[in-house]
């Protein structure tokens, strides 16, 4: 059974990204050092790679049937988007966070072999499936990022050593974010189209969803338009990290959302 | 310095006019909503909404060219209309994500409001107007040279407005139909939400329905209230023959799995025909002492369901297996000429013309043996504007990420 050889795969990666992160880490002045940093990570995401084209040649089809197959996906997509990030923003942070959230994947998948042949639910066996769930996993982190940034923008507001710098990261932040979350939204709705014949159907998860876009995209706006205002776009990005979180976990609780077909529950 | 303060209503106008009005806006339609009944909102038919859409599209043009420079269209077009616009809406679609929507249990001034249904009110559908008149104005003014300065504006911001033009001008074109396969029965109607049918421009007949279900979970449930108890996350777990899980404090161990039984007076006995359901034989232990064992089963059409009490308190029973994978084998027809058998199964929509064929649901009750398959079938002739300002949203998605701000 070729999954006999993940390990062998997932272990080269798995220092190939534990060496290379930490190289990249203590390269500050040192430009050989990070080139054989990233030159390392690539080699964990070629390894990743390997493993799903050896397994998609051995079924004979895409592996995208099984938990364990989905899981090699974001194994794979999590460093390469991680890396392609931190090359283009130079944030070691979202690096560090890519390739740890890789491994949890790739660690369930070492230790849960009983999910290899494990059937996902018909209407999660589409292309579309890992692209969804990924870029809302970087989407989040990255409006997460910025949440923390207002929130220190508000102490140092009250303290008043506030530099609007720090507003100017947030936007960055917030920018990549929205992109990620606009590009969730918009494959869920392809998916949805491919599934069941309707792109939107107002499930709450996706009314969430569109609430949270809409909140990043009224703090863009104002950013936009007045630039020089502080505590007003201060809050709003806190304001719009809840009804983020309220849309990630917090419609398993409410009272409107229990019909919602992607409430977590048995 | 001279500082005179600008009066309310005295133009350039900003934010305050922008939020007093949005407010009116939404008491009017809130005052519409309740005189108007109850009846749901539906768009024009054809050919009025294209003759409305493409009305309303040139009429916004031509507003532009004759009075850009008005002090009414200038605020229109501006960034503090377009957010006053954008929080209305935000503001409505929070209702919506807050009150429960569609439910019987709505009372009389939710329901007159409208608030139990917000996407189908006049709330939403004069807040959707401003939105729109606010973006089209917004994008007239920066569709002008150079355009590659203003492309990745226009990619996100007209990528916006085809998507909401594609989906209110073509909402009434949308065709939504239910056709109910049956075994070697063809089918030519479909049949819509109010139960109208209507002839399709295919034949369709079920030559086989197909469905491999996943084998059933153990779980632990309540006594009193009937509810599966789902404090433990390794709660509901699939069974094998020879397993054992931990819940709480017991352990479950299933000595026997019989996939498919039926019963008779002796007992349960393997059977594979209709109306059979799975039963297990399990032994609870708690601290390596036996407690209880017994047999429980899902129960079909043709054997009772059996639960395995083991205090007073909670019960050991078997859940109703879930599809794994299912699907029907059809064989089509269009005008008695082109024929084609091939299958359909969820996430795998069969495209006939200028439809497209989903499976959507079988006769649960009968489960593996269900003779009908259930189709939906989809006509969305607005489609492509739509992708197209998907797509559109995905560069400009692209661009936001790529140049982050400046």
């Amino acid at each position: 059974m070729i999954w006999v050889s993940y390990p062998i795969f997932s272990i080269i990666s798995t220092i190939a990204f534990i060496v290379g992160i930490s190289l990249i880490y203590a390269s500050i002045s040192k430009p050989l050092l990070r080139f054989a940093g990233e030159a390392l990570l690539i080699t964990g995401i070629i390894s990743n790679l390997s493993f799903i084209i050896i397994l998609w040649i051995y079924l004979n089809r895409p592996p995208l049937r099984t938990l364990g197959e989905t899981r090699l996906w974001y194994s794979f997509f999590l460093p390469l988007i991680g890396i392609i990030t931190y090359k283009r923003w130079n944030l070691k942070w979202f690096l560090l966070y890519s390739i740890g959230m890789s491994f949890i994947f790739l660690l369930l998948n070492l230790f849960k072999t009983e999910t290899y042949d494990q059937t996902l639910n018909p209407a999660l066996q589409s292309l579309w499936f890992v692209p969804h769930v990924i870029v809302y996993i970087f989407g989040y982190a990255l409006l997460a990022g910025s949440a923390l940034m207002a929130l220190n923008g508000i102490i140092r507001f009250r303290n008043n050593s506030f530099d609007i710098q720090l507003l100017k990261r947030a936007d960055n932040l917030v920018y990549m974010g929205f992109a990620f979350i606009t590009l969730g939204l918009l494959f869920g709705a392809l998916w949805a189209k491919e599934a069941w014949g309707h792109y939107w159907t107002w499930d709450p998860k996706e009314t969430w969803a569109f609430l949270t876009w809409l909140g990043y995209l009224i703090y863009i706006h104002i950013r936009w338009h007045l630039p020089k205002k502080i505590t007003a776009p201060l809050w709003m990005l806190a304001l719009a990290f809840v009804i983020l979180l309220v849309a990630w976990f917090g419609i398993n609780y409410l009272p409107s959302a229990q019909n919602s077909v992607h409430v977590y529950s048995n | 310095m001279d500082q005179s303060k600008r009066q309310l209503w005295q133009f350039p106008w900003r934010y305050k006019e922008g939020f007093i009005l949005t407010t009116g806006l939404w008491i009017v339609g809130l005052l519409i909503e309740s005189l108007s009944g109850h009846r749901s909102i539906r768009f024009p038919g054809w050919p009025f909404h294209i003759e409305m859409g493409f009305g309303i599209t040139v009429l916004l043009i031509i507003i532009h060219l004759l009075y850009k420079d008005s002090a009414l269209i200038k605020w229109l077009s501006s960034v503090p209309a377009s957010i006053s616009s954008i929080v209305l809406f935000t503001i409505l679609l929070l209702a919506m994500g807050l009150i429960p929507q569609q439910s019987v249990k709505s009372n009389g001034t939710i329901h007159i409001l409208g608030l139990d249904r917000i996407h189908n009110s006049w709330p939403f559908l004069l807040s959707t107007i401003m939105l729109f008149t606010s973006l089209s104005f917004t994008i007239l003014k920066r569709f002008k040279p150079p355009f590659k300065k203003n492309i990745f504006f226009l990619l996100n911001h007209l990528g916006l407005w085809l998507i909401i033009f594609a989906v209110s001008v073509g909402a009434s074109d949308t065709k939504d139909l239910f056709m109910q396969l049956e075994k070697n029965t063809t089918t030519i109607v479909g049949t819509d939400d109010q139960n109208q049918t209507y002839k399709m421009p295919f034949q369709m007949k079920l030559l086989d329905f197909s469905i491999q279900l996943f084998p059933p979970k153990i779980a632990l449930f309540d006594n009193y209230t009937g509810k599966i108890n789902v404090k433990d996350k390794r709660n509901l777990f699939l069974i094998k023959k020879n397993a054992s899980e931990k819940i709480l404090d017991w352990t479950i161990a299933i000595k026997e799995f019989i996939p498919s039984v039926k019963e008779d007076s002796s007992g349960y006995y393997a059977s594979n025909d209709t109306g059979s359901a799975p039963a297990a034989f399990v032994t609870v232990y708690q601290n390596e002492k036996q407690i209880t064992k017994g047999w429980i089963t899902s129960g079909g059409l043709k054997v009772k369901p059996k639960y395995l009490e083991i205090d007073n308190n909670y019960s050991i029973a078997m859940t109703i297996p879930e599809p794994e994978r299912y699907s029907s084998k059809i064989v089509y027809t269009i005008d008695k000429h082109h024929y084609d058998t091939t299958s359909i199964e969820v996430n795998n929509p069969l495209k006939i013309g200028s439809w497209k064929i989903y499976q959507m649901s079988y006769d649960k009750e009968k489960g593996q043996w269900s003779t009908i398959s259930i189709m939906e079938a989809i006509q969305d002739p607005w489609l492509p504007i739509i992708y197209a300002g998907i797509f559109m949203l995905f560069g400009g998605a692209s661009y936001l990420f790529w140049i982050g701000k400046n």
